[in-house]
Order: structure tokens, then C-alpha cells, then sequence
């Protein structure tokens, strides 16, 4: 998350502030031509259907028990085996896209959400909101963020949604910082002082000036953010502090896989390298966001 | 530095209030029921009738004396309890930094040197996996790998005698180092890409020294630079994983401290485990603003 923000706060004077017409279509052909940004569309969007239609998808229920038929090695009904109670290994790796997606996806999509307009307010009109968000800024980088997750989780109680409520505390704050940094290089730019001068409101020129020049910025931070949520959200369940058994979740499938690691190492290996393979392809769409978007790395 | 130090103080010590529950009872939680009277005069005792501001004085002159309280799983010092295993969590990360620093440097340099050929590839697809594998998971597949497969590696534990230690440490600091290979062999390679097009480096070479000299001698002492405020910048994020992989292979250092504290409800060694990342992460910005004059003489002379 850090590193691309360190480029990024140094980018934001360099927007494309021309050509609002053609630009996106610049973006999305930039975005469409380029093989490794395809990959990741189509994968992310298998995943995304593999977890909108993981009751159809998954040959099993993924938290029914059966004591009969546990710890089953790889077979033919069975693609990855089954757990110490007998749940499909492969019905649950499907559902857990559900959670990683959905986790990954609201916890960026809210954090940004928050972190964008605080940051604006912050940035344009200074002052004592400034103040309080970058001393709070300040603090927040002095902890290890896995540190302060964990111990947010242990004040509201390890549970998935107390989780992605600690996530979302931590994250908006990445957020208001690049957005500040980006808004205070803004308001000194001329067509900001010239819609200034020409009686434009507050209200307006942030909407219609400073917000659309933060945009692709916020777009590409945004998508990394989201694999890096997955990451962390991951970790978190691994150590029980998120999902909570028997979510079928990626994380806390890996910590339960724990105890079969030497007789079904296959239940310690899918579930990784589910994870692995949705954050890669959220990165590959992120490195494309950012070529298309950034005009200093275009052509 | 101070205020920041203050202000962890103050955030810790919020935590502490943020926790719900009666301190009290999840002090005794163990022991038996205690009467109203009881619980009151334990409070009057411990100081938690004090207004906040009172409690929070005497937590500060408590800090600086070393007193973090008592433990209510093990009943010893929570100062104690972490100076415990702080060296141990001291030694992982240093490992992993050195490892981080051994591995990512050279492939980073010479992708940059070798850019746009096939070892540059290699490097960027090594580096882009570094950063999307979970850290945690590829310790597991370590283990997995080296020590159920071909069991060439303890798995679990520390090792009491120092080879025994040194075997088990392996495993652990790899995996740890994962978590900032692929973003310093990044920063590697562009900070050197960067000083490469530099028009003092064109100047050496427009005056014939030898490439080894040039890419060695001129470039990379500005080069190492920003790595360097890369690396440090994210040794936060370092101490975070190690919480995880202290977890995955029990290694007993304070982040599996805080994390199986949190299961206990044992807070006051969670709050002040928090208070030491914390000081920890503001001491190694420290050292590497001392560490940057020495390195970049324009720091020292401005």
C-alpha cells in the first residue's frame, strides 16, 4: 500500500488536466490492449461469478458435516478433498471468493469513499480539520498497521464485520493523506485560481475541478488497495480474528488446514493460492489502471 | 519525535479505556464472583475512580518507570513478559532486513543494468509475485516444503542450542522477508534506472572510465538512498508480519505475545505490546535520519 503511495503524492502535479473528451477513451484502449490487464479482467470476473453463483457453482454445501467421509484425499468427487468434518474442500474454496471479494471490495470502496472527501476538505480549506487529519495521519504511521488492526479487533471483538470495521478505520486515512497532498498542489494551479476569479463557489470547484483531477489517481490507489485489503483481511482470519469458524473463508481455512498439514497438504496449498491468484489479478488491473490513467508513464 | 511519542502514549492509553468490559472483572474473570463491595474497593485501590486525566498521569510516570502493570494470564510483569521475548522478535527482523537487503539489492541492480532483457523480466515477474503472495501462506508452503517433504528444517519452534536456533530460524525470517523483497527489488531497480540517466553519470562515461566503475563507484552510492528510506519507511510494515509469522511457526516472540494475549483477554499486555511496536518503529525513523547525514554528505552540510 505504502510504496504506492510514495510515487504517487509526487505524480498528482502531473495530471492530464487537457483533453476531458478523449481521455477516457484513451484510457480504456490503453487498458484493453494490454495482455496482462486482460488476464486480470477475465480472471477477476470468473472470480466474481464464481462467488455471485457459488450455490449453483459448488457441487456441495460448503458447511455441511459428514462424519463418514472425512479427510478424503483429491478425487474425482472431491477436487481438493475433504476437512476434519467432512466438508468439500472445493465447495468451500468457492464460497470463500465470496467473502475475499466482498471484504476486499466494501472495505476499499468505503475507505476511499471517506478518505476522499476528508482529504479534500483537509486539503482545500485547511485549517483545523487539516490539522486534527494530519496529526491523526502522523499517529497512525507511527504503529505497524497489522499491530493496529489486531489490537482494533481485540477493543470491538474478533468477528468479520468488527474486521472490516478496523480495516476501514485504518485504510480512509492512506486515502485523506494522498488526497490532501494532491488538493493542495491543485489550489494553486491557475485554472483553479482562474474559477476562483470568475465567482465559482467552494462547493463547485471542488465537484467540478479538484474532485476530477483526484479521480484516476484515486481509481488506481483504490484497486491496489483493494488486493492489499484481501491480504491483510486474509492474515487477520488466519489468526481467528476476523472470519470466524466455520465461515468458509480463505484465511481461516488455511489456520483450520493447520492441523491436517501432514496427511492433506492440499488443504494448506488452495486456498493460498486462491488468494494469490485474485490479488495478482487485481494488481495486473491495477499496473494497467495506472498506465492508462498516468500520462507520465503514457507513450 | 516527542509529541509522537506522546501521542502513542495517549492513543495506548485510550485503547486501554476503548476496551469494553469492567477492567476489574476481567481481572478476576479466573477467580470467583466478587461482591459489589469488593470490586468497589479494588478499584479505589488500583485507581480506576480517579478522573481520566489522574489515571492518565500515573500511567505515563508508570511507563517511564518500567511499570506496565501485571499480567492477568501468567500474574508476572507485563514489562516483564515483553522484555521476555523482545529479543527474539529483535532477531527475526534484523534477519529478515538483512536477507531483504541481500537478495533484493543485487537483482534489483541488475535488472536495471540489464534492462529490458530477459533478467529484467524475470526480476519484475519475481518481484510482482512477491507482493501478491500472502506472506503468511508461503511460510506454510516453507514449511510444507522443507520441513514435512524433505525435512531438512524444524517447522515449529526455537531451538534451544545456537545451531538448533539458528536452523530454526530459518524458515521463519525467509518467509518474513517475503513481505518486502518485491517492493525493495522495485525500488532497487528504478532508484538505480533513475541515477543511471543522471548527467553526472554521462559525464564519467563521456570520460571513458570503465562501466564497472561508473555503474559501482558513481552510481550506486546515490542509488542506495532512497532503498534506503524505502526500507526503513517500511520496517512498520515488517513488524506487522512478523505478528503473522511469529503465529504460523511459534516463534515466541511479542507478536505471538499479543495475539494469544487477545484470546486470553489478557489487554494490558496487548495495549502495552502495541506501545513497544510503536516506540520501535519511531526509533528506526530516528536512527535513519542520524544514519542518512552520514551517508548523504549534502544532509550533513545543510
Amino acid at each position: 500500500m505504502a510504496e504506492h503511495i510514495v510515487d504517487l503524492a509526487a505524480d498528482a502535479a502531473f495530471i492530464e488536466l487537457t483533453e476531458p473528451k478523449s481521455f477516457f477513451y484513451k484510457a480504456s484502449q490503453q487498458l484493453f490492449g494490454k495482455k496482462q490487464a486482460i488476464l486480470g479482467f477475465v480472471v477477476l470476473i470468473v472470480l466474481v461469478l464464481a462467488a455471485i453463483f457459488a450455490e449453483q457453482i459448488a457441487p456441495y454445501d460448503p458447511y455441511k458435516t459428514n462424519y463418514a467421509n472425512v479427510k478424503q484425499p483429491p478425487s474425482a468427487e472431491h477436487f481438493i478433498g475433504t476437512d476434519e468434518l467432512g466438508r468439500d474442500g472445493f465447495s468451500r474454496l468457492i464460497y470463500g471468493a465470496r467473502i475475499s471479494l466482498m471484504v476486499g471490495v466494501s472495505v476499499s470502496a468505503i475507505s476511499t469513499t471517506v478518505g476522499v472527501a476528508l482529504g479534500a476538505i483537509a486539503g482545500y480549506f485547511g485549517g483545523v480539520i487539516d490539522m486534527i487529519i494530519m496529526r491523526a495521519v502522523d499517529l497512525f504511521m507511527a504503529f505497524p498497521f497489522l499491530v493496529l488492526a489486531i489490537a482494533l479487533v481485540a477493543v470491538f471483538g474478533p468477528s468479520l464485520f468488527n474486521m472490516m470495521l478496523a480495516l476501514i478505520l485504518l485504510y480512509w486515512i492512506w486515502f485523506a493523506r494522498l488526497v490532501r497532498g494532491m488538493v493542495l498542489t491543485l489550489r494553486e494551479t491557475e485554472f483553479i485560481v482562474g474559477a476562483k476569479a470568475a465567482g465559482a463557489s467552494d462547493i463547485s470547484i471542488i465537484f467540478r475541478h479538484i474532485l476530477p483531477n483526484v479521480f484516476p489517481v484515486v481509481v488506481v490507489q483504490g484497486s491496489f488497495s483493494v488486493a492489499d485489503a484481501i491480504l491483510i483481511a486474509a492474515g487477520l482470519s488466519y489468526l481467528g480474528l476476523g472470519a470466524q469458524p466455520p465461515t468458509a473463508e480463505w484465511g481461516s481455512m488455511l489456520s483450520n488446514a493447520k492441523e491436517l498439514m501432514r496427511i492433506l497438504p492440499v488443504l494448506s496449498i488452495a486456498p493460498g493460492v486462491a488468494i494469490m491468484i485474485t490479488v495478482l489479478a487485481i494488481n495486473f488491473i491495477g499496473d494497467a489502471l495506472r498506465d492508462a490513467l498516468d500520462p507520465t508513464l503514457r507513450n | 519525535m516527542i509529541p509522537l511519542v506522546f501521542g502513542v502514549t495517549t492513543a495506548t492509553f485510550a485503547l486501554i479505556h476503548l476496551i469494553p468490559g469492567d477492567p476489574v472483572e476481567l481481572m478476576m474473570s479466573n477467580a470467583r464472583q466478587l461482591t459489589q463491595e469488593e470490586i468497589h474497593r479494588i478499584r479505589e485501590k488500583l485507581g480506576l475512580n480517579d478522573p481520566l486525566p489522574i489515571q492518565y498521569v500515573r500511567y505515563v510516570t508508570n511507563l517511564l518507570k518500567g511499570d506496565m502493570g501485571k499480567s492477568v494470564r501468567s500474574r508476572s510483569a507485563v514489562s516483564y513478559e515483553i522484555m521476555q521475548r523482545l529479543p527474539d522478535t529483535v532477531i527475526l527482523t534484523v534477519t529478515s532486513i538483512c536477507l531483504v537487503l541481500v537478495l533484493a539489492l543485487p537483482i534489483g541492480i541488475l535488472s536495471a543494468l540489464k534492462r529490458g532483457t530477459w533478467i529484467d523480466t524475470l526480476a519484475m515477474t519475481f518481484a510482482l509475485f512477491g507482493v501478491s503472495i500472502p506472506a503468511f501462506w508461503f511460510g506454510i508452503m516453507l514449511m510444507l516444503i522443507f520441513g514435512l517433504h524433505l525435512d531438512w528444517l524444524p517447522t515449529v519452534g526455537q531451538g534451544k542450542t545456537p545451531i538448533e536456533f539458528a536452523r530454526s530460524l530459518i524458515l521463519p525470517s525467509v518467509t518474513l522477508s517475503l513481505i518486502l523483497l518485491g517492493l525493495v527489488t522495485r525500488v532497487a531497480r528504478s532508484s538505480m534506472l533513475e541515477v543511471l540517466s543522471l548527467d553526472y553519470v554521462r559525464t564519467a562515461r563521456a570520460k571513458g572510465l570503465g562501466a564497472k566503475w561508473v555503474n559501482f563507484r558513481h552510481a550506486l552510492p546515490n542509488a542506495l538512498i532512497p532503498i534506503l528510506t524505502v526500507v526503513s519507511g517500511q520496517f512498520a510494515s515488517l513488524l506487522g508480519g512478523a505478528v503473522l509469522i511469529e503465529k504460523v511457526f511459534g516463534w515466541p516472540g511479542i507478536g505471538r505475545l499479543a495475539v494469544d494475549s487477545i484470546f486470553a483477554r489478557d489487554y494490558l499486555v496487548v495495549t502495552n505490546t502495541v506501545l513497544v511496536f510503536a516506540v520501535m518503529v519511531i526509533l528506526v525513523n530516528l536512527a535513519n535520519d542520524i544514519l542518512y547525514c552520514y551517508i548523504d554528505p549534502r544532509i550533513r552540510f545543510q
